[in-house]
């Protein structure tokens, strides 16, 4: 057998243990032991998924959870070599597979929980106080793009979750009527949540990449933000810690 | 391209001991080796958190990367995009070494998160040497390659493994990653005679060598890295250290990390078998 098709069979047997004589053909000497592959790699999906999606986990329970793995990655086998990419498509076949389908709540915590995995994952930046803002030279500040801090994330979603409650959280409990728009950010071990309006929102999204001040004041003004609204909206964005200064 | 230079004794980095990494408080490590994965730049070349705590203790120790991903056995070669992340991560960190295993991990863009043995055939002596050539261009440096704990073996297999490690290591000119605990653990499950092994292989070509604790299951002991190196360990790394060298010494603990003090404490141990034998040598 080449070596190709030797390893298609060998994966094939791994990632369906149930198929029959899987490891047929293979050249086994112990033919058994096979299994030290198939376990170390659903433990390892198991561990993965459940340190990557803690809510949802938390929410869903041991068992069911394990059974949703096995689901998922029947469906989604890992094309990643960082583990943070295994759950990407997590929350979307949460939203499309039986059983889970009939309780769209259980996809959008998926989904919160993804994004909040992400801002765990990213750099912690030095972000700019307003001192240190009105330090800049004024000639200077032309050149200074600003952005979010990778540690932050707009994130739309069909419930307000509350994590303190999660426990009593019924997975029948229907979507709400309208989006609700947050911006999550963290700081060392700890996640902070601000409630927004949709506008907002468009507020922050060219943020997201990063803009020049005059740029954002514009912007703002493009919104319909008078001249004290674009005040108060900077002064909250730096009182939070959301904004990096970079020097192009 | 450089050479592997002999840091002394080395431990692997785990998050579990950030704090003291951060603080500087180490001892006797004098080198440390990550899992690459764990470090990568995301695809827009963004660090990420780990990254950061990383470029903190490169600031003050030599770095070693060792990757899972490359899957130098794979018969289709997959591995162009983590290369070039790999390069990326390279260019930040400056490493003394890099290295991953003789293994494949995935075949047609699949990843297992494993790393899989390969039938010790002609066939997988040709890949492993034209992909091993191709991640030395790549990266420009020559890598190390590792050893492998094995559960399984093949009926097709036409050499033993230190056969099999010598001519891939030979002919693809790269260097050695010798893992004791792993040369122990699949000559225990086996039945090969570890000390035929240890004498088999390319021992010019070593530059690293991994400890790390095995877990016994039934008839077989499984590779976990998540209990204290076992004496049996200990002994072969003794055996080999009197004839062949000590470089680049390392433990690695992979779960149920245990406290900073009690990882030294093993560190410790190594140290001195280390100054043991270079003065037996020296005497």
């Amino acid at each position: 057998m080449r070596l190709a098709e030797f390893q298609r069979q060998f994966q094939a047997a791994i990632l369906d243990p149930s198929a029959p004589g899987s490891v047929d053909g293979l050249g086994l000497t112990i033919p058994g032991r096979v299994r030290v592959h198939r376990s170390h790699f659903w433990t390892r999906m198991g561990e993965f998924i459940g340190n990557w999606q803690p809510l949802l986990a938390r929410f869903l329970g041991a068992e069911e959870m394990d059974r949703l793995v096995r689901r998922y990655i029947a469906a989604h086998p890992p094309r990643t070599v960082v583990a943070t990419g295994v759950c990407a498509q997590l929350a979307d076949f949460l939203r499309t597979a039986e059983p889970w389908l009939a309780w769209p709540i259980i996809g959008e915590l998926a989904a919160i929980d993804h994004r909040r995995a992400l801002i765990r994952a990213s750099a912690e930046e030095s972000t700019v106080t307003k001192a240190r803002l009105a330090a800049i030279d004024p000639a200077a500040i032309a050149s200074i793009r600003f952005r979010l801090k990778q540690r932050s994330a707009l994130v739309t979603s069909m419930f307000r979750l509350d994590i303190s409650r999660l426990h009593l959280l019924a997975r029948d409990t229907p979507l709400d009527a309208r989006p609700v728009y947050r911006l999550i950010h963290m700081t060392g071990r700890r996640y902070a949540t601000i409630e927004l309006d949709q506008r907002s929102v468009r507020a922050f999204e060219p943020l997201v990449e990063g803009m020049m001040m005059s740029a954002l004041d514009e912007h703002l003004a493009g919104l319909g933000f008078d001249e004290g609204e674009r005040r108060r909206f900077l002064d909250h964005v730096l009182d939070n810690d959301l904004l990096v200064a970079i020097q192009d | 391209m450089p050479e592997a230079a002999d840091l002394g004794v080395g431990v692997g980095l785990r998050p579990d001991h950030y704090p003291e990494f951060l603080c500087d408080d180490v001892t006797p490590a004098r080198w440390v080796e990550v899992n690459a994965e764990k470090y990568l730049p995301d695809r827009g070349g963004r660090r990420g958190a780990h990254l950061q705590v990383l470029e903190h203790v490169r600031a003050r120790m030599p770095v070693v990367l060792h990757g899972t991903s490359m899957s130098l056995g794979s018969a289709r070669d997959e591995s162009a995009a983590y290369l070039a992340r790999l390069k990326e991560l390279c260019a930040i960190i400056e490493p003394a070494m890099v290295s991953d295993h003789l293994c494949w991990t995935g075949i047609d863009d699949i990843h297992l998160f494993d790393l899989l043995p390969l039938p010790f055939v002609r066939e997988s002596v040709e890949v492993l040497v034209e992909r091993i050539g191709r991640a030395q261009d790549v990266l420009g440096r020559r890598i190390l390659v590792e050893n492998l704990s094995t559960y399984v073996t093949f009926a097709s297999s036409e050499m033993s493994e230190w056969e099999f490690i010598s001519e891939v290591v030979q002919r693809a000119d790269c260097y050695l990653l010798l893992d004791i605990n792993n040369v122990h653990v699949s000559c225990f499950n086996h039945g090969w005679d570890a000390h035929a092994y240890l004498h088999g292989i390319p021992h010019d070509r070593v530059r690293q060598i991994h400890l790390a604790g095995y877990t016994e299951h039934g008839r077989i002991k499984i590779d976990t890295h998540g209990e204290p190196v076992h004496e049996p360990v200990w002994e072969l790394f003794r055996w080999y250290g009197d004839r062949y060298g000590t470089i680049n010494p390392m433990i690695e603990r992979d779960s149920d990390v245990p406290p900073w003090s009690e990882l030294a404490g093993e560190l410790r141990v190594m140290s001195s078998i280390v100054s043991d034998l270079g003065e037996r040598r020296c005497a």
